[in-house]
């Protein structure tokens, strides 16, 4: 199902290049983030070309990461948040939304994806990006407070501006 | 402008699987059935090119039918990628869709040069209903209305 919201603009993100994986992309070797601020949403895509499942325990294994700086060596697990393991046929030449992020909150402000690859001769064609959506409304904060004056029970009307 | 939540919006489709182009040669991608979205997010991920003279050029094309005859999108082509303008970047287009060329997508690739060694995708993000002036912070690659 597809959902509109009055709710602004998006912006795509790369994540990991296109590129023939043979051993796991992780934190150290995944050098991006993907920096969400100011917006309420991201999903993270997978690309998968072809794979090489020729010894039946090659498995490739997606891992949300997050973190409080770019640094994507510095980003941690998100509990729970895993895709897989993609281990035959089924996973090759498909385009998937892995992870659908609600930002804030507890999120962290960057995400990163480690990519767990197991098996005898693993080979994984993939590539990921993020689309952030949902940009979060931004004001100009006010730069002093007036007290209105209430009585009790009496609702505070809207100032006018 | 419009306004666009893809919080559950995204249809993906791979138009070119992820891989490594080693040959000067046209690929086509997989044809892709758009029927009933209104809009088409093309990306195009490339991954570093190598390769002396490398260049890529990818265009969308369209079908009535799947297996049908193709012929390229006026204007929804990506700016030629190459060894010189790098790679390892992510390129974003719009198409509006329930276009009279039909509603199959299929994204050709075209590979020049020796030693050619282009990592690509191309993924179609589909989504639907309303108007089609959503709008992204990537600078487009193209815009088809």
């Amino acid at each position: 199902m597809v959902n509109r919201t009055p709710s602004g603009a998006f912006a795509v993100k790369p994540l990991v290049a296109p590129q023939v994986l043979t051993a796991s992309l992780t934190a150290a070797t995944n050098a991006i983030t993907i920096d969400t601020a100011g917006y309420a949403h991201c999903t993270i895509c997978a690309v998968l070309g072809a794979n090489d499942y020729a010894d039946a325990d090659e498995t490739l294994t997606f891992q949300l990461m997050e973190g409080t700086s770019a640094t994507a060596v510095a980003c941690t697990d998100v509990s729970g948040a895993t895709y897989g393991p993609c281990a035959d046929t089924a996973f090759e030449g498909l385009a998937i939304p892995i992870f659908s992020v609600p930002l804030g909150g507890a999120r962290a402000r960057y995400l990163s994806v480690d990519l767990d690859i197991a098996g005898t001769t693993p080979s994984f064609a993939v590539a990921l990006f993020g689309i952030l959506s949902g940009p979060k409304q931004t004001s100009t904060p006010q730069a002093t407070w007036t007290a209105v004056a209430t009585t009790p029970g009496v609702p505070v009307e809207e100032v006018p501006a | 402008m419009s306004n666009l939540d893809l919080r559950s919006a995204v249809y993906c489709r791979p138009s070119f699987r992820a891989r490594t182009l080693a040959s000067a040669t046209t690929t086509a991608g997989t044809a892709v059935d758009t029927s009933g979205y209104s809009d088409c997010l093309v990306i195009m991920d490339v991954g570093a090119i190598t390769g002396s003279g490398t260049t890529c050029d990818v265009t969308i094309t369209e079908s009535t039918t799947s297996g049908g005859s193709y012929t390229a999108i006026t204007g929804a082509a990506f700016a030629q990628v190459s060894t010189v303008s790098g790679g390892s970047t992510t390129y974003v287009g719009h198409i509006k869709l329930s276009r009279s060329g039909g509603p199959f997508l299929k994204a050709s690739v075209v590979t020049v040069g020796a030693a050619v060694s282009v990592p690509i995708s191309v993924t179609y993000v589909l989504y639907n209903k309303g108007d089609t002036s959503a709008w992204s912070t990537n600078s487009m690659a193209f815009q088809v209305q």
